[in-house]
């Protein structure tokens, strides 16, 4: 059977980079485990974020079979990058063993851009979870291990720090209360000039999102109109101080997303949810905690293809004088 | 009396064990103002509430005017400092946690009141060290 190809290229730097595929996996017989090869020989830049929302966009492309052929063919340099950031460990642990017979001689024919001079990426995070107590056991790990990451990778930049480490507290707790599936979190510093950086993140979880998660657990008064539950619908009920999903509420109170907004708000972040087939722009929400069904609608839109479930998060910073 | 809990305590206050620790080294003073740095720490709910407990506690037996000061590196507004600071503790009951802003610092600021106690979160800007009263309860 031929593979279905998955094509990374050119940039994986950004939130959404395209997923170019050359034929639809999901058309083969359904009883079959489709083969799908990925392919990064065409991949001339990689960060951490870019290649994390990759992944999070390949989980959802291949479905519950999650197996995937990763070819290693690139250029020496994004192979480098891809094991530095810890890529391809992920990619093997996710999707199976990696391919190495596979290496082509073939030279990619696009030229490689040269990475500018101090822009950083920290290696992705693989949260594995576990279960019960062990799941906010790796939340706590996970913030220990970026707060200490972030002394070496904030120390050029102007930034307080613990600020994101609480936005991404929040966004850790509800993954480990909402889901049994494990995250990812990736972060980059790009030096934009010199006075300014963008630091960037992503931040997501192989589960079912938000939007599904909140239809498979409504109330029994609400079940009935689970067929026609909309997309704003279910976020305007994910928006409200004190609406949880979650079957253990003594522990989850329903403050996680307005604390979210709240927190990206207050530091001038610019906070996107990307779920399934719709980015909702969380900063440019008013009132957190006071959504209209309006007023939910005109932060989302519709992306195109199915992305997975990650938060994406920017936010331009001074750099320190030298 | 000034605490300082990133240098003494570490940056996490999102475990109950951590908080607890630290809430048992906040012990009365015959100082009237206690000052509590939580500057570059991480905050969470309901686990920091348990330090502005006890630091309450502490000042029951101070002289007036019996200021307690919560200081931060960042300016969030004021119902991300009411979660942190007061959900989960003694003058916030969980029934009134989704109530509006103003009437929960009301009913703060009464609390507070007829402990003779006035709280102040102030804020301090990492660059300049300029520091600003956010919000006054009681």
């Amino acid at each position: 059977m031929k593979p279905t190809k998955v094509k990374a290229w050119p940039d994986l730097t950004g939130y959404i980079p395209a997923l170019p595929v050359l034929a639809d996996a999901r058309r083969q017989a359904k009883t079959e485990k489709p083969l799908v090869e990925v392919d990064f020989g065409n991949v001339r830049s990689v960060s951490a974020v870019g290649l994390t929302v990759f992944i999070f966009q390949l989980l959802r492309f291949l479905g519950q079979y999650r197996f995937a052929i990763i070819r290693k063919e690139c250029s020496e340099k994004i192979k480098d990058q891809i094991s530095q950031l810890g890529g391809f460990e992920i990619l093997a642990a996710l999707f199976g063993s990696l391919q190495p017979e596979l290496l082509s001689e073939e030279e990619s024919d696009l030229p490689n851009e040269s990475c500018p001079l101090g822009n950083k990426s920290l290696p992705i995070y693989h949260l594995k979870f576990g279960e019960g107590e062990q799941r906010s056991k790796a939340v706590t790990t996970f913030l220990h291990k970026i707060s200490d990451d972030f002394i070496e990778i904030f120390k050029d930049v102007c930034f307080e720090a613990n600020g994101l480490l609480m936005l991404l507290n929040e966004i850790a707790k509800n993954s480990a209360d909402h889901t049994k599936e494990d995250a990812l979190f990736a972060l980059d510093v790009f030096h934009v000039d010199n006075k300014t950086s963008r630091i960037s993140f992503a931040f997501g979880d192989f589960g079912v999102g938000i939007k599904r998660h909140i239809e498979e657990h409504l109330p029994p008064e609400e079940i009935k109109r689970k067929p026609h539950f909309s997309l704003y619908e279910a976020y305007r009920l994910a928006l409200k101080q004190g609406y949880t999903s979650n079957s253990a509420p003594n522990r989850n109170k329903g403050q996680g997303m307005t604390i979210i907004m709240d927190v990206a708000s207050s530091l001038g972040m610019h906070l996107s949810v990307f779920d399934a087939w719709s980015r909702g722009v969380l900063s440019q929400f008013p009132n957190a905690g006071r959504q209209s069904h309006d007023s939910v609608r005109r932060i989302f839109h519709n992306v195109g293809h199915d992305v997975g479930f990650f938060y994406y998060g920017e936010i331009f910073v001074n750099r320190r004088p030298n | 009396m000034i605490i300082q809990l990133k240098s003494r305590f570490g940056l996490d206050l999102t475990s109950e064990a951590q908080v607890e620790a630290i809430a048992k080294e906040i012990v009365a003073s015959p100082e009237p103002e206690l000052e509590i740095d939580f500057c570059g720490c991480i905050l969470d709910y309901p686990a920091t509430s348990r330090i502005v407990d006890a630091a309450i506690k502490a000042l029951a037996d101070s002289p007036p005017p019996k200021v307690l000061i919560l200081l931060f590196n960042i300016a969030f507004q004021e119902g991300m400092f009411i979660k942190w600071f007061f959900f989960g503790g003694e003058i916030l009951p969980d029934s009134l946690i989704n109530n509006g802003i103003d009437e929960i610092h009301q009913h703060i600021s009464n609390k507070l009141q007829q402990m003779g106690i006035k709280i102040i979160i102030r804020s301090r800007a990492e660059n300049t060290g300029e520091c600003s009263d956010l919000y006054i309860y009681g």
